[in-house]
């Protein structure tokens, strides 16, 4: 698959080699040129994908990432906005039907999963439940 | 009417003096603690310090019980989402976002928000026009920034001088409204001539100032 990744912290640079390395296409779209250096640091992995650097809000950008031609579209920036936004451009701008939102806030996660139906992961829900199990044992 | 305003910059400081002299309730979210202590001492308002996308500031705003709901902090995103959320989570019948990217400007309308301003878009239409030619001035911006009553001052050299107005080209949406000739006030028919030093009232498209400029020969980077 095309996968559009919007993002390139410590989430989105593990995402993209962990896609890689299955065999997908990667392009990747970050606001900080800093953070892609991340794509250079792993040991035992070489990025071969595609890499912008841009606004991912801005239409142009994500047309540039190659949004129109992509199999799916993960937005996991750090900013909830961002990414809430991100993933409504490819979702309802550019007609993406496989969207995934990296949504830290529980409510926003939950308003945008119900009142948007947007496909939201919440790190703090997913966070919370592990160490409640692993305490719970 | 009682208006909440995320975002305490500039913008929404003026704004909301703008809408207390209307007799408005307004109440503003900012994070910025120096920034709200500012607005508390300016206006006489409730102002929350606070994330205008977290939703107990929004419930501690009481952004249930507004009739509309401003957004003018500088980041789009930010704007675009505290309106869905205000929209949808708390039933705010009208939302209002500013875009500074101008190519927003649509797609938060299409995303939901019901009003979407461009201040960048809106600014730079005018300086653009100032700068181009001094032969122009936009006298009433209209349709929300997308159409304009301009005023055009026909130079020594126009092009179609002594023409009557149906042998003068006038490309896409424009009307000319009316003609003003020394203290004269003539309202334009096919038939009337245009004069060199004459004023006149033209309601266009924005899209269409620029063909009519082209095409009269008043653009200065000819």
């Amino acid at each position: 698959m095309n996968i559009l990744v919007i993002g390139c912290d410590q989430v989105g640079a593990a995402l993209i080699r962990d896609l890689e390395r299955i065999g997908h296409d990667i392009s990747v779209v970050e606001k900080d040129p800093e953070q892609l250096k991340r794509l250079d640091a792993f040991d035992d992995y070489t990025f071969h994908g595609t890499a912008l650097v841009g606004d991912p809000t801005d239409p142009d950008t994500l047309r540039r990432g190659g949004v129109e031609n992509c199999d799916a579209v993960a937005a996991v920036t750090e900013e909830d906005s961002v990414n809430l936004m991100a993933a409504q451009l490819a979702k309802n701008i550019f007609r993406r039907d496989k969207v995934i939102c990296r949504v830290s806030d529980p409510h926003l996660q939950i308003l945008y999963h119900k009142a948007y139906e947007l496909e939201t992961i919440c790190p703090t829900v997913l966070t919370e439940q592990s160490v409640f199990r692993a305490l719970s044992k | 009417m009682k208006v909440c305003i995320a975002g305490g910059g500039r913008v929404g400081m003026y704004l909301a003096q703008s809408l207390l002299s209307h007799r408005h309730k307004v109440t503003i979210i900012e994070p910025q603690e120096a920034l709200c202590r500012t607005l508390a001492d300016t206006l006489d308002i409730p102002v929350i310090c606070g994330d205008s996308l977290s939703f107990d500031t929004l419930r501690t705003a009481d952004v249930a019980s507004c009739d509309a709901f401003v957004a003018v902090t500088n980041t789009d995103e930010t704007n675009l989402v505290a309106c869905q959320i205000a929209k949808r989570e708390f039933g705010v019948n009208r939302t209002v976002a500013r875009a500074s990217n101008p190519k927003n400007r649509d797609i938060l309308h299409t995303l939901g928000v019901d009003t979407v301003v461009c201040g960048t878009d809106n600014l730079s239409h005018i300086l653009e026009r100032e700068i181009e030619t001094d032969t122009i001035r936009q006298l009433l911006s209209l349709g929300g920034g997308t159409a304009s009553l301009n005023e055009i001052l026909l130079p020594e050299d126009f092009q179609f001088a002594g023409k009557e107005i149906k042998e003068i080209p006038i490309p896409g949406d424009a009307i000319l409204v009316s003609i003003t000739r020394d203290t004269e006030f003539i309202i334009p028919h096919g038939s009337t001539v245009l004069l060199p030093w004459d004023r006149l009232l033209c309601l266009t498209q924005d899209d269409t100032l620029h063909l009519l400029m082209d095409a009269w020969g008043l653009s200065s980077h000819k």
